[in-house]
């Protein structure tokens, strides 16, 4: 900063001594230091035209309490707390004893979700159906149908009387399926007995059972 | 940044539900793997034979088909003295059905009982693929009842209406008259579900089995659906025809009959029999089982 500086600084504010005022005067003989002294004239001018603001005595609790408070956004500080970055050390160890808990709860997972609950069992649909068929002098009777994959080696009747009336009971999950039997291994039968009938497309004629609500079974046992 | 943090989110979720996914896929997995390679490698065919098998029988299980399923025709074809080709010909019957995205099972039921009563494998094939064709009709049948506002209200209610149509145009139902029983279902506000397109079809089809026409069983179906009947009224009228027939009436005076006396009857007895007949409240039996005779 120069000396006039200096001496124009303390005119603008009214501070200059009688001396100071003297030498501050003898400097105006340079026309340059006219022009900046008139400049700074014509801004004080200025500024003594404009309306000072004077703040409330609260302006500064105002501002403070405006201020996002930090301290009170737990969610916050979770998310930071999730997205920091961090130096993750590893060992072969660490990644083994991992794959580990990883395979062991997937097994477990697998284990009870393919395991039937006890009491599921118990409340599960179960309709018995019993299928029987005279047949004197037949050897062995057999059943087969939508519900067995038409497997004629798997449902076997038993002759309860002796007399050959065979006969079999199945629980069956509600559905409608077809069937027939099968005597001595080579002779399809048509239940004679059942409630309807469908063409098999092969020459024969299928019984058709439907299997209905529990509480309606009326049939003869 | 958000990038990273993008991909930050998606390890999480994979994290998160990654493991319980796989391993609950791998726990609906019925299949035994290998299945397929082990019925061929016992099967006492030719390593020709064995290669077009293991080709096609691989190409079904590509298409969907459960590769137990896949393994289990084969096995039975083979036990049957049926020729690798002919076996092909009835795997394609299940893989183009399959690939149509029609409900495969009573396809795999029909080649399964073909084999089981010795039924020459072409005219397996032949009748196979006219079941996969009335399936098809079937399945976009039930699609434009879907689209005219029955309702689907539980799981697989669709694929057995489908089957049921199925069968029902296997009986000979024209594809017009199940189009006017689904008309009469979608009419029927509140009760235009999937389960009554089901059962409705299943009794037409019944009694087209029992001699009535088509038109005329459909009309009957008809005109309990339209008055509201529970379903079991509907599944009851099979016994009522056959009753009527044992007094001696023909099937289509018993028809007419029944429409008349289902023209009188009261729906009200019918809204609170379908409540009880809701899938949800028969999944818990209260009673014990009963014993019951297919037969009447």
């Amino acid at each position: 900063m120069t000396r006039f500086e200096e001496l124009l600084e303390g005119k603008v504010a009214g501070e200059l001594s009688p001396d100071e005022n003297q030498e501050f005067s003898a400097l105006l003989v340079v026309a340059e230091n006219r022009r900046a002294f008139a400049t700074h004239q014509q801004t004080v001018a200025l500024l003594a035209g404009v309306e000072r603001y004077v703040p409330s005595s609260s302006f500064t609790e105002e501002v403070l309490a405006r201020l996002p408070d930090r301290r009170s956004r737990p969610l916050r500080n979770v998310w930071d707390l999730l997205w920091a970055t961090r130096v993750m050390r590893w060992n072969v160890a660490t990644a083994l004893a991992l794959s580990l808990v990883l395979v062991v709860t997937a097994l477990t997972w697998k284990a009870l979700s393919g395991r039937t609950p006890v009491g599921s069992e118990r409340h599960s649909i179960v309709t018995l159906f019993r299928f029987s068929l005279d047949a004197p002098g037949a050897q062995q009777v057999s059943l087969a149908g939508d519900f067995n994959g038409w497997r004629t080696d798997e449902i076997l009747l038993a002759d309860v009387t002796g007399r050959g009336h065979f006969a079999v009971t199945l629980s069956l999950k509600p559905g409608r399926y077809a069937y027939m039997f099968v005597v001595d291994g080579a002779t399809w039968m048509t239940d004679p007995r059942a409630e309807a009938y469908r063409d098999d497309g092969f020459g024969n004629k299928n019984a058709l059972v439907n299997v209905e609500v529990p509480t309606v079974a009326d049939g003869d046992t | 940044m958000a990038t990273r943090r993008c991909v930050g989110i998606a390890a999480l979720v994979v994290m998160a539900f990654g493991v319980p996914f796989v391993s609950q896929a791998s726990a609906q997995e019925p299949v035994k793997p290998g299945e397929l390679s082990r019925t061929l490698e016992a099967a006492n065919l030719s390593p020709e034979g064995k290669a077009l098998l293991r080709a096609k029988g691989i190409e079904v299980v590509r298409a969907g088909v459960a590769e137990g399923e896949v393994a289990g025709l084969i096995q039975r074809g083979v036990a049957r003295g049926i020729q690798p080709a002919e076996l092909v010909s009835l795997l394609d019957v299940v893989a183009r059905a399959k690939r149509q995205d029609l409900p495969v099972g009573p396809v795999l039921d029909k080649v399964k009982e073909g084999l089981a009563k010795r039924v020459p494998a072409v005219r397996i094939a032949g009748v196979a693929s006219r079941l996969s064709g009335e399936l098809a009709t079937s399945r976009d049948l039930v699609r434009r009842a879907e689209r005219d506002g029955i309702r689907v209200e539980a799981a697989g209610e669709r694929q057995r209406a489908t089957e049921a149509v199925a069968d029902a145009l296997g009986k000979g139902v024209p594809p017009e008259e199940m189009e006017k029983l689904s008309r009469q279902v979608a009419r029927s506000g509140a009760r235009a579900t999937m389960s009554r397109l089901e059962v409705g079809t299943q009794v037409t089809a019944d009694l087209v089995s029992m001699g009535l026409s088509p038109r005329e069983a459909s009309e009957t179906v008809g005109a309990a659906l339209v008055r509201g009947l529970s379903r079991r009224d509907i599944e009851g009228l099979r016994e009522r025809l056959g009753q009527a027939m044992k007094r001696g009436e023909s099937a289509e005076a018993g028809a007419t009959q029944l429409r008349e006396d289902i023209r009188s009857e009261r729906p009200e007895k019918a809204d609170k029999l379908e409540k009880m007949e809701k899938p949800e409240k028969m999944e818990k039996p209260e009673k014990p089982p009963k014993v019951e005779r297919p037969g009447r």
